[in-house]
């Protein structure tokens, strides 16, 4: 097979080409000689969706980014291909989840696994220092909650939150979308909401929330 | 004022350093102390860089070596900590399932006895420990009454580590999953946590599923579409369903198994005990009673 033409996509280290199939599709990693690009799929990935839903994310080659919910570190290794001079620092509670996850941290000098529970930012301040965008995917209840009590002990003046929220789908029930709603209302308190993006046709009843921490 | 990180112990004064102490160059030591407390990792120390200060007080040569040492330290922590999280909940299941095929052999062996005494006496009604305890007891020294009482002496030991093994759930219950063993009681949640398989996976099913587990092959048949959902599995044993009139079986096994899943999911997402829970299953239990009893006056 003939490997695909890869074009930048304005993000550091993320690459995007088309697929046989005729779509667009992206990769991370290093295009220096030796080095090596991985196929990053959207539909196991809602960072990847994000980004091919045209959204221009704030990660950088030098960002900080404290990652919570890092599960077995499917797109956690795509963030740490995209924070090649940075550090990602990769926050998951379930231990089953973070015996994977020290695996594909083991290679990896800049990203960091912290057992812990998001809930309860102290229990790992002395790990993790100022940074530069908190990512979140808890699947959880208080998700705004956790947001924000990680964005006061952690994030940066101006720095970027982007949450993953489960939202409705166009139809369904009335409530569902109160829920959410109500969790965009307590961001407001302290970021300013700048972009919401539903994330299908890849996850279905998935939005990406990004948000920018106001000054105090 | 001192401030502890991974390397080393700073004293401050007015915000300057003014001593340091190294720490030994060597991540086990290192790791073992992060374990019992939780040494700064990252951060500034009196408006300077930790990597920096270690550069300079000579604790390591580089930033790339100084990285590598801490990447290789949070990992370990973290695999540490694993262990320690896993092992909590495979030691209670390892336990439980002893003491279950404990009960099923201790059974089984003591029918044996009870017959092998029976050939040589007349009818007992003593049987099972009893029993084991007053042949051993028995003087002789025929051989045959001497292979029986050395039977029954083995019969005795099984159950002395069936004792031991659930002195130890008792013990360690309550520190894994305060809440689950308060709604359950030491024995019937570390059941639960053994069908389950952990307690991650017993917090993440349904209180639906809850209520079955455990209900065999009847389940099984269920899955399989072959039969009626079961009513009740390993719950049955909780008092509360098997003192219950068979007629609210059904409901208070659903009230169980929906407080044992939520007790479960505090245990797994904040480990506290919370004290109301136990309360709230009692009223809802006696209301279910009560209400099942108005009916019958009124009708
Ligand atoms: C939807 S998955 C994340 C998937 C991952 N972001 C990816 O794209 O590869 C959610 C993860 O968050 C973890 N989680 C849920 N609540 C958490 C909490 N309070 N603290 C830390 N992790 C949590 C779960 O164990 C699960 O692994």
């Amino acid at each position: 097979m003939s490997s695909p033409e890869l074009s930048e996509t304005g993000l550091d280290n993320v690459f995007s080409f088309i697929a046989q199939d005729g779509s667009k599709r992206l990769a991370t990693g290093n295009l220096v000689p030796g080095g090596e690009l991985r196929i990053w799929d959207p539909y196991h990935s809602k960072l990847a969706a994000l980004i091919l839903k045209g959204s221009n994310i704030p990660i950088k080659k030098d960002s900080l980014v404290l990652y919570l919910g890092a599960a077995n570190g499917t797109t956690v290794s795509h963030v740490s291909d995209i924070v090649s001079q940075g550090t990602v620092f990769a926050v998951e509670f379930s231990p089953r989840a973070m015996h994977d996850l020290i695996r594909v941290s083991a290679p990896r000098m800049n990203l960091i696994p912290i057992l812990a529970d998001a809930m309860y930012p102290d229990s790992y301040k002395n790990m993790v220092p100022e940074v530069d965008i908190i990512y979140q995917d808890v699947a959880q209840r208080d998700q705004a909650g956790i947001a924000i009590r990680n964005s006061q002990m952690f994030l940066k003046e101006n720095g970027f939150l982007i949450l993953i929220i489960k939202a409705m789908s166009i139809d369904s029930a009335r409530k569902s979308n109160d829920v959410f709603n109500s969790e965009i209302k307590k961001l407001e308190g302290v970021f300013e909401v700048e972009k919401i993006i539903n994330l299908e046709p890849f996850h279905s009843d998935h939005a990406a929330v990004v948000a920018r921490k106001s000054k105090m | 004022m001192q401030v502890r990180t991974w390397f080393g112990i700073f004293t401050l004064e007015d915000e300057v350093i003014v001593e340091v102490e190294l720490f030994q160059k060597n991540i086990d030591t290192i790791l073992n102390r992060l374990v019992e407390e939780p040494l700064i990792l990252r951060g500034k120390v009196s408006g300077a860089d930790l990597c920096d200060l270690a550069m300079r007080y000579g604790f390591v040569n580089s930033k790339n070596e100084y990285d590598s040492l801490l990447h290789e330290l949070n990992i370990g922590l973290a695999k540490k900590q694993v262990a320690r999280a896993v092992t909590a909940d495979t030691r209670i299941i390892a336990a439980v399932e002893a003491i279950d095929d404990i009960d099923e052999t201790a059974n089984i062996l003591a029918e044996r006895l009870k017959e092998w005494y029976i050939l040589n006496s007349s009818e007992t009604d003593l049987k099972g420990e009893e029993l084991a305890r007053y042949i051993t007891g028995l003087g002789g020294i025929d051989p045959e009454i001497r292979a029986m009482q050395s039977f029954a002496e083995a019969l005795l030991g099984l159950y002395n580590t069936r004792l031991l093994a659930e002195e130890y759930l008792k013990e360690n219950m309550p520190v894994l999953a305060p809440n689950l063993t308060s709604i359950s009681g030491h024995i019937l949640g570390a059941r639960l946590l053994s069908i389950a398989g952990s307690l991650e996976r017993l917090a993440s099913m349904p209180s639906s599923t809850v209520q079955v587990i455990g209900a065999g092959s009847a389940l099984f048949k269920h899955l399989k579409g072959k039969a009626p959902s079961p009513k009740h599995g390993l719950i049955f044993r909780h008092p509360f369903v098997n003192t219950a009139p068979k007629k609210l079986r059904g409901k208070i096994a659903r009230a169980v198994a929906s407080k044992i899943s939520l007790a479960a999911r505090y245990d797994y997402y904040s480990g506290e005990l919370k004290e109301s829970l136990k309360e709230e299953l009692n009223n809802k239990v006696q209301g279910i009673k009560k209400q099942h009893s108005r009916r019958k006056s009124s009708g």
